[in-house]
């Protein structure tokens, strides 16, 4: 164990879980892809500013609004900006011998609403005194509906993290007490996660991507000089290899399990819980945290541990030198 | 070990499966080369479609025509009039119905714009590209704004379209700043894997961070930062670009505007071929994800 053992097990710890929850967000966005679940998401979204389903269906078959989605599998759109929405609401309303302009055949369409919920709804959003144009007032209103929208996303996201969380935990037999109790006895592998957190850390954020180039000479907006970017894959090789040493079913097993040939599978399941279901639900709820949650920890934890580094030979003789020549 | 390899064959599948969401260009590298440090294209185009009016100004006032420039190009694209309903388009807008759908080629000059806006999943650079079904096929490449069409001067179009109001610049930068990509790349072809971008025309403040450069098509170059809601810009070392002929290029050279100089200004992104050249070059035969390099073609100087 290295100066800070505390320090390095807090490190380790939360580079694992970094990893781990990074497993869970690729696995979550893989399936919201698959279920299309922002499309279906927003699709609810507008279902509720317009409560109206005959102006929903028009809404959703307007040409403005279909040709935002892939035209092969007639997906729902996962983002409808707020001037599409309103010109497409607009043009639907105002009619065909209309402009989408015209404020009098607005105003007439919204009236001919044989639903009461939209045609209050849409007269309080277009009798709106703070904006002059219908369109603005509109595209208000679908901002302030998509703010909600992005809530009940993101909860719903939250809710499949949790589960995959859990699913990963037990595919990767990702025992939090367990792997504590692996650095801790062992400092060659607690520091080998360290310096392997330290190269995680220098590829970035998870959320957040790095430019490609950088334009280091500003009167030459031609000259760009690329970036050594570091590889972006979820876990890299020598993070699975690290991985591997403290997670997976290796020992745990059923046919690993020394008693199995006495107690059988319920015996068996019985150790399981008894020995790691604490550990289990910690890393559970660890990774339903997140990625980002845990790079940001992973930093701080990195900090103190550089911040308290004792001062290396060489730079204690340049700082005594320096106070012996202030003196 | 074999059931560590099991596991962890699950999260290469899991990454492989996210990129799948993603669309992908093939672009030819000399394509690229040509194009990373041009304002504009010039291209022999058939007009497939056009609206038969322009859009309302409301919409963003835009003559769309959906074509094909299967020698210059050789993608689905569109090419659009900008203001296309002021006076002064109107022989242009009679020349792009004339040709529609006659298989006559025209020349057609304007700012390329390489987006991924309206995307296909996967796309191949002069693969035969098929005749478009409608004005909006699935299309990464634009002519947006076009400058000349068939000989008729429309560069004067590139102004502000009143009765339109452009996404705020904030908004929008923010989420360009978001948009990543995945490049790879070799001597004869550059792929590029985005997500799709959104936020067409922006309105948005400028602190110009050097001087402006000539480009060699006539157009002009400059490296600006992006005001944001704060003292920090939302974006910064953006480059900008300037179109030959168009009134933001003369309000740029009369004005001699340099560092430290602020624009208010209207823009459309599309990607940075300099930057993505750039990045293959550095990286031949790697994978590289980063933040998609943008740039902006200043379509109007607004104040």
């Amino acid at each position: 164990m290295g100066s800070f053992p505390y320090v390095d097990l807090a490190i380790g710890l939360s580079f694992i879980y970094l990893l781990l929850a990074l497993v869970c967000s690729a696995l979550n966005e893989a399936i919201a892809g698959v279920l299309n679940s922002r499309g279906k998401t927003l699709a609810k979204g507008i279902a509720s500013l317009l409560q109206d389903p005959s102006l929903e269906k028009k809404f959703f078959e307007h040409p403005l609004i279909q040709g935002i989605g892939p035209a092969e599998n007639k997906r729902l759109p996962s983002y409808i900006s707020s001037g599409k929405f309103a010109l497409a609401l607009m043009d639907i309303l105002t009619g065909p011998g209309a402009p989408a302009s015209d404020t009098g055949a607005l105003r007439n369409g919204v009236e001919k609403l044989t639903n009461t919920n939209a045609k209050t709804a849409l007269n309080a959003v277009l009798d709106n005194p703070g904006l002059k144009n219908d369109q603005q007032k509109l595209m208000l209103w679908y901002e302030h509906g998509m703010d909600r929208v992005s809530g009940w996303y993101k909860r719903s996201s939250q809710v499949r993290v949790f589960v995959l969380a859990a699913l990963v935990t037990l595919a990767l037999n990702a025992d939090s007490v367990k792997m504590l109790r692996q650095l801790w006895n062992n400092p060659t592998l607690s520091a080998a996660f360290v310096e392997q957190a330290k190269g995680r850390l220098q590829k970035g954020r998870p959320d957040e991507e790095l430019p490609l180039v950088a334009y280091d000479n500003p009167d030459d907006p031609t000259a760009s000089t690329p970036r050594t970017l570091p590889e972006r894959d979820v876990v890299s090789e020598s993070d699975k290899q690290l991985l591997a040493q403290v997670a997976g079913w290796q020992g745990d097993a059923y046919s690993d399990w020394p008693g199995h040939a006495d107690h059988g599978f319920w015996g068996w399941l019985g150790f399981l819980t008894t020995h790691r279901l604490v550990g289990w639900i910690i890393t559970i709820l660890a990774l339903s945290l997140g990625a980002p949650f845990w790079f940001d920890m992973l930093n701080k934890f990195m900090n103190i541990r550089n911040a308290g580094k004792p001062p290396a030979k060489d730079a204690e003789k340049q700082l005594e030198g320096e106070a012996k020549a202030t003196t | 070990m074999k059931r560590t390899k099991a596991l962890y064959l699950g999260v290469v599948l899991i990454a492989a499966s996210s990129w799948a969401q993603n669309n992908t260009v093939v672009l030819k590298r000399a394509f690229v080369e040509k194009y990373k440090d041009r304002a504009t294209i010039d291209a022999t185009f058939l007009v497939d479609h056009a609206h038969k009016t322009p859009n309302k100004p409301a919409a963003d006032g835009d003559e769309h025509v959906a074509g094909r420039a299967q020698k210059d190009v050789g993608l689905p694209m569109v090419a659009e009039i900008m203001n296309a309903a002021l006076q002064g388009q109107g022989e242009a807008l009679a020349e792009v119905h004339q040709v529609e759908g006659k298989n006559q080629q025209v020349t057609v000059t304007g700012a390329w714009r390489f987006w991924f806006e309206h995307p296909a999943k996967n796309q191949v650079q002069f693969a035969p590209v098929p005749v478009p079904a409608n004005t909006n096929p699935d299309h990464s490449f634009e002519i947006h704004p076009i400058t000349n069409f068939d000989g008729h001067d429309v560069a004067g179009s590139l102004v502000p379209v009143k009765g339109f109001t452009p996404h705020e610049g904030v908004k929008a930068f923010t989420a360009y700043e978001k948009l990543k990509t995945t490049v790879s790349g070799n001597a004869s072809a550059v792929s590029i894997s985005a997500t799709k971008g959104e936020f067409n025309y922006t309105q948005f403040e400028i602190t110009l961070s050097g001087k402006p450069k000539k480009l060699t098509d006539g157009g002009y170059v400059v490296l600006a930062d992006v005001s944001g809601e704060g003292d920090a810009p939302v974006a910064s070392g953006i480059r900008m670009i300037f179109v030959p002929g168009s009134p933001a290029l003369k309000h740029l050279l009369d004005e001699k505007l340099s560092t430290g100089d602020q624009l208010e200004v209207i823009g459309i992104p599309r990607v940075n071929l300099n930057a993505i050249s750039k990045t293959v070059q550095a990286n031949r035969g790697k994978t590289i994800t980063g933040k998609l390099p943008y740039e902006m073609i200043i379509v109007a100087v607004v104040k």
